[in-house]
């Protein structure tokens, strides 16, 4: 029952908001430890609540969840084997604050290894998130400043992972649409597309990476890739991403990531070899992100440049790729102690592509304006208030404006 | 339960903080002292991963240190002098964990790691954040209040850090072995208290001879 879920996760919540102000002082202070020291266990659960986007379903990363209405449990281990080897865990369940179905999910489940005890080279194998991004390598409900996604996380593009686009033409009459997108080759309707990323997306994998003091360094091999993990679709094909952080003052970070690989479900393998060019369905990405944070600022922006080719099949022949660029800035001030204002904008653009009736768009640009404030009511509990506003490119439900809160809680 | 333990423990021990001289015995020119040792049955100890220069650094430390304070606070004729306290900040933790102190105390912040730290406290004796500020750079701040201010770095999630504010001067931490020692004490009958990490506490009535010494150990089980 997701209602009774949800109350039992508020009112977990609430308890240790009930709890007073002198227990503020007294709950965990940071993630629990057993086993002297060599079990690391912690947690978060956060609600989020806002009026209903089921028209124009800009904060959807799926045709179910609504990222601006998620209710999330997180809980996260590390079980340290040896002096070199750690098992991880990160689990989450996932369902809307006004019901329906919840989903559950490992975040990451490895093995990892250090071989050379004066090294940080690390090897980890398991179930694994992609070596990309800035937005990818942070906790949601704890790091994310305000309560939406970046729009390369999250926004749902007219690409499908289990469908193909037949012609150019395909491809345009799904634009603006792409909470449902409609092919003609591979599977029916009512499905979403893609996002750029998939952020909560993980795939079987192994990761390698090391770091120093100024720079660190990963590289993963996955089945499945970026926007159709292996978790959430029949993408089998392999995709490599890899990510080289660097740090060369103190408070600023400056990232670069690439990846490249398959998006497209292997079971239209059969069909794609039938293409009258061959060109494998691939997408590649790179991602650029820095961060600066002096005093009370703290200031981020990322960029994802996304390109995905693909077979063609019928005139007019889809030749070009469908290039997309995602931006977002973001900046917080904290005005007083516990209480912080932020403001992200981000926009995604698409490349054109050629038609029957000439060059457009592959889909509508989208633009995204969310501010808010989050206040700390004690260290562990968060609770925030944004605004957002939405703008699509297109005659189809071209705008959208919204307030939601949401509670976060972390032990 | 241990919530509600440790939320007793720190509501009984803010009452003690503030507490107001109490009726007691008259003060004399021959003072006592107290002195004692706590042993914590089952000590905390806390573990985090850092990076040292390329290499991979687990940093573990078990807390054994408590805070000895007096309940009823013996008649004092002395004022109650602010302190200068310091917090570095070293290898992703405070150092040291615990301070005690008297209101109106300073305490610097120095940043003595190589990276950005963010000290802040959301407690209700004292509310601050010193923002983000780098390696060599040394923030304070003023205690005013009486009090438990538990102090965290908004960026390392694993450091935190206790002081407690006093409105007196009866009051110590205890060594790494435990051992105490409270000097300058009037004579008479007072209770006695010793706390440790806001989960464990124990009241102990004693009584300090004028010109002498009194010995009081506490066994603090969580």
């Amino acid at each position: 029952m997701p209602r009774s879920r949800l109350v039992h996760a508020l009112s977990f919540a609430v308890g240790l908001v009930m709890a007073g102000p002198v227990s503020a002082q007294v709950l965990p202070s940071q993630p629990v430890t057993f086993l002297d020291g060599r079990l690391t266990v912690s947690g978060d659960v956060s609600a989020a609540f806002s009026t209903s986007d089921h028209e124009t379903y800009f904060n959807y990363g799926d045709y179910q969840y609504d990222t601006m209405r998620l209710v999330r449990l997180g809980a996260a281990a590390a079980l340290r084997l040896g002096p070199r080897v750690t098992a991880g865990a990160d689990v989450r369940a996932e369902g809307e604050t006004k019901g329906g179905p919840w989903r559950v999910y490992p975040v990451s489940l490895f093995l990892r290894v250090r071989p050379f005890a004066a090294s940080s080279f690390a090897v980890a194998a398991g179930i694994v998130q992609p070596a990309f991004g800035a937005f990818m390598q942070r906790r949601y409900g704890l790091d994310n400043l305000l309560i939406g996604y970046p729009l390369a996380y999250q926004y749902t593009t007219g690409v499908r992972a289990d469908a193909l686009p037949a012609t150019a033409n395909d491809v345009l009459n799904n634009r603006a649409h792409g909470w449902t997108p409609n092919y003609s080759i591979g599977a029916g309707s009512g499905v979403s597309g893609l996002p750029l990323i998939n952020a909560t997306g993980w795939s079987p994998g192994v990761t390698v990476s090391a770091h120093s003091a100024t720079m660190s360094a990963t590289v993963a091999v996955t089945k499945g890739g970026l926007a159709a993990p292996g978790s959430v679709s029949w993408n089998g094909g392999w995709e490599v991403t890899g990510r080289v952080e660097l740090r060369p003052a103190t408070g600023l970070v400056l990232g670069v990531s690439g990846a490249r690989g398959s998006f497209v479900d292997e079971r239209l393998s059969p069909i794609v070899a039938t293409a009258v060019s061959n060109r494998d369905p691939r997408e590649t990405a790179v991602g650029l992100d820095a961060e600066y944070s002096w005093g009370y600022w703290l200031v981020r922006m990322e960029t994802v440049i996304s390109l995905r080719t693909y077979p063609a099949f019928l005139a007019p022949y889809l030749l070009d790729p469908l290039t997309a660029v995602g931006i977002d800035g973001e900046v917080r001030y904290k005005i007083r102690p516990g209480l912080y204002a932020a403001a992200r904008v981000g926009h995604l653009a698409f490349g054109t592509i050629d038609g029957s009736a000439g060059p457009a768009g592959w889909d509508a640009d989208v633009t995204r304006v969310e501010a808010g404030l989050g206040y700390s009511i004690i260290r562990n509990v968060l609770v925030k208030a944004v605004y957002q506003y939405n703008r699509r490119d297109s005659t189809r439900l071209p705008s959208l404006s919204l307030g939601a809160a949401q509670l976060v809680v972390r032990f | 339960m241990r919530q509600l333990l440790s939320a007793t423990c720190s509501a009984v021990l803010l009452v003690m903080l503030t507490a107001i001289p109490s009726a007691g015995p008259e003060a004399t020119a021959a003072v006592g002292a107290l002195r004692g040792r706590v042993e914590v049955l089952h000590p905390l100890s806390a573990s985090h991963t850092m990076q040292a220069g390329s290499e991979e650094r687990t940093v573990t430390e078990t807390r054994l240190q408590s805070v000895v304070y007096f309940d009823d606070v013996p008649p004092d004729p002395e004022p109650v002098l602010p302190m200068r306290g310091r917090l570095h900040q070293a290898n992703e933790t405070f150092v040291p964990h615990i301070l005690a102190l008297t209101t109106g105390s300073v305490v610097d912040f120095p940043n003595d790691d190589k990276t950005y730290h963010n000290v802040f406290s959301l407690s209700k004796a004292k509310r601050f954040d010193l923002g983000r500020y780098a390696a060599g750079r040394s923030k304070s701040v003023t205690f005013d209040q009486p009090g438990i201010v538990r102090v965290f770095c908004d960026i390392h999630s694993h450091m935190n850090a206790f002081i407690l504010v006093f409105a007196h001067r009866f009051f110590t931490v205890t060594d790494q072995d435990g051992r105490y020692l409270i000097e300058q004490i009037p004579p008479g009958t007072y209770r006695v208290t010793a706390w440790y990490e806001g989960i464990a506490l124990q009241t102990s009535p004693v009584t300090i001879p004028a010109g002498g010494t009194a010995d009081l150990d506490f066994r603090l089980r969580q």
